[in-house]
């Protein structure tokens, strides 16, 4: 039998029983969605894993009574129990079934009504807080957004101790992030806004990541926790009716002399050298993106700034 | 079908596709790299890239121009794209060290 037959009835299973729409399905299973749901998914890896793991949210108030092991029990899996941890998997030939959760105290978390025991794991709000509901035939399932699944993947690099499953993580995000970038760029401004929306130790986490890994997420502004609270003085703003950019002037007449010129194609910025001319910084597609770039090169502004400089000049980003 | 067929198998030939899927978006880039000139002041950027032996040199425009702002992003995306095209030929050697000679 297909890997993805034996899945679907799980998930058929499940669905029978009502416990399909309580659990959002995620690890690497949800790669064979997103080939499925994304526009263009030549680079999303396939699933080489027979594990199938189930988030459930807490609390468990929320859940009706249902034996969910009765439920695999009938399927022909059986229950393995860690003694150690308390764990419970359900196995079925190659094919394991496992229920995680939110973080806690315990390590384990105990769904009663359900019957089972979750694995508590960090920051597993995030795909809890940003999943879709995809189609696999006749069947609807939760599972994370390709952008929260990506950042999710990132923070979470340090905390893998099995290196070949972090690699194995890192090259489906490099893949979801390069099928974003060659067929739906849209979702990689969807990627930057969820990154903008954690906390700044996450951001910190996902930067340290993205560095150790060499991995490059086009867009995403990256935060600079503990940049300088100093900023350029936006000086003047203009029109070079020439080439068709609007300039922006900045720390006029100072060693720091910073020159950006935006048009609809992105923007180049330029550093005014002790010779008075114009050194080339490079450009990006945004203006926030360049006004990242400066903020490294010259560690001046600060990324928070690009907001409070877009009430200062009333330019839309 | 042991456990080596089903698995690696599949990504075997999915690593196939992605290769080629990849080098087919890759070529729709322009090849090279860019040159900064500057000439009275203002900079000037061309694109340098080899043509068989020969290393050619084309001027784009005025470092702010359309033409180079574009020239320039989508040399960035080339060579984000060459750099996972390398990283899957590397997967696809070690998929073909897994399978052996069953493929």
């Amino acid at each position: 039998m297909e890997k993805s037959e034996q899945l679907y009835d799980i998930l058929k299973k499940f669905d029978d029983n009502n416990v399909l729409d309580k659990v959002i399905l995620v690890g690497s299973w949800c790669m064979d969605f997103y080939r499925r749901d994304l526009m263009e998914a030549n680079l999303v890896p396939s699933v080489v894993t027979k594990d199938v793991d189930f988030l459930i949210p807490k609390p468990e108030k929320q859940h009706a009574k249902i034996d969910v092991p009765a439920i695999l029990e009938e399927m022909q899996f059986t229950t393995r129990h860690d003694l150690t941890t308390g764990l419970m998997k359900y196995d079925k030939g190659d094919f394991t079934v496992e229920f995680i959760t939110t973080t806690g105290r315990n390590g384990v978390y105990p769904f009663k009504n359900l019957g089972i025991n979750a694995q508590e794991l960090a920051y597993m709000n995030i795909p809890i807080s940003n999943s879709y509901e995809s189609k696999f035939k006749d069947l609807t399932v939760k599972i994370p957004e390709p952008e929260a699944f990506v950042l999710h993947k990132l923070i979470v690099a340090g905390l893998r101790k099995d290196e070949a499953k972090r690699e194995k993580d890192l090259a489906a995000v490099k893949g979801i992030v390069q099928q974003f970038e060659i067929s739906d760029p849209k979702r990689l401004d969807k990627l930057n806004e969820l990154y903008q929306s954690f906390p700044p130790k996450w951001k910190s986490k996902i930067n340290t990541h993205l560095e150790e890994y060499n991995i490059e997420i086009p867009k995403l502004v990256a935060a600079t926790q503990n940049a300088p609270q100093k900023r350029k003085r936006l000086e003047s703003i203009g029109y070079d009716k020439r080439n068709e950019v609007e300039t922006f002037v900045f720390d006029k007449g100072t060693p720091n002399e910073t020159f950006l010129e935006k048009d609809e194609y992105g923007t180049a910025a330029y550093i005014i050298n002790e010779k008075g001319k114009k050194d080339y910084l490079g450009h990006e597609d945004t203006f926030q993106e360049m006004i990242k770039v400066v903020a490294e090169r010259a560690n001046k502004i600060e990324i928070s700034d690009v907001h409070e400089l877009k009430s200062d000049i009333n330019l839309s980003l | 079908m042991s456990i080596i067929d089903d698995v690696i198998l599949p990504e075997y030939y999915r690593l196939i596709d992605s290769i080629k899927y990849l080098e087919e978006k890759i070529s729709d880039f322009p090849k090279g790299a860019v040159r900064n000139k500057q000439i009275k002041g203002r900079d000037y950027i061309y694109l340098t890239y080899r043509d068989g032996k020969k290393v050619k040199s084309r001027y784009i425009g005025s470092a702010s121009s359309k033409k180079a702002v574009v020239m320039l992003s989508q040399l960035k995306k080339r060579n984000r794209m060459q750099d996972q095209l390398k990283e899957l030929k590397v997967q696809l050697k070690d998929c073909k060290k897994v399978l052996g000679g069953k493929v």
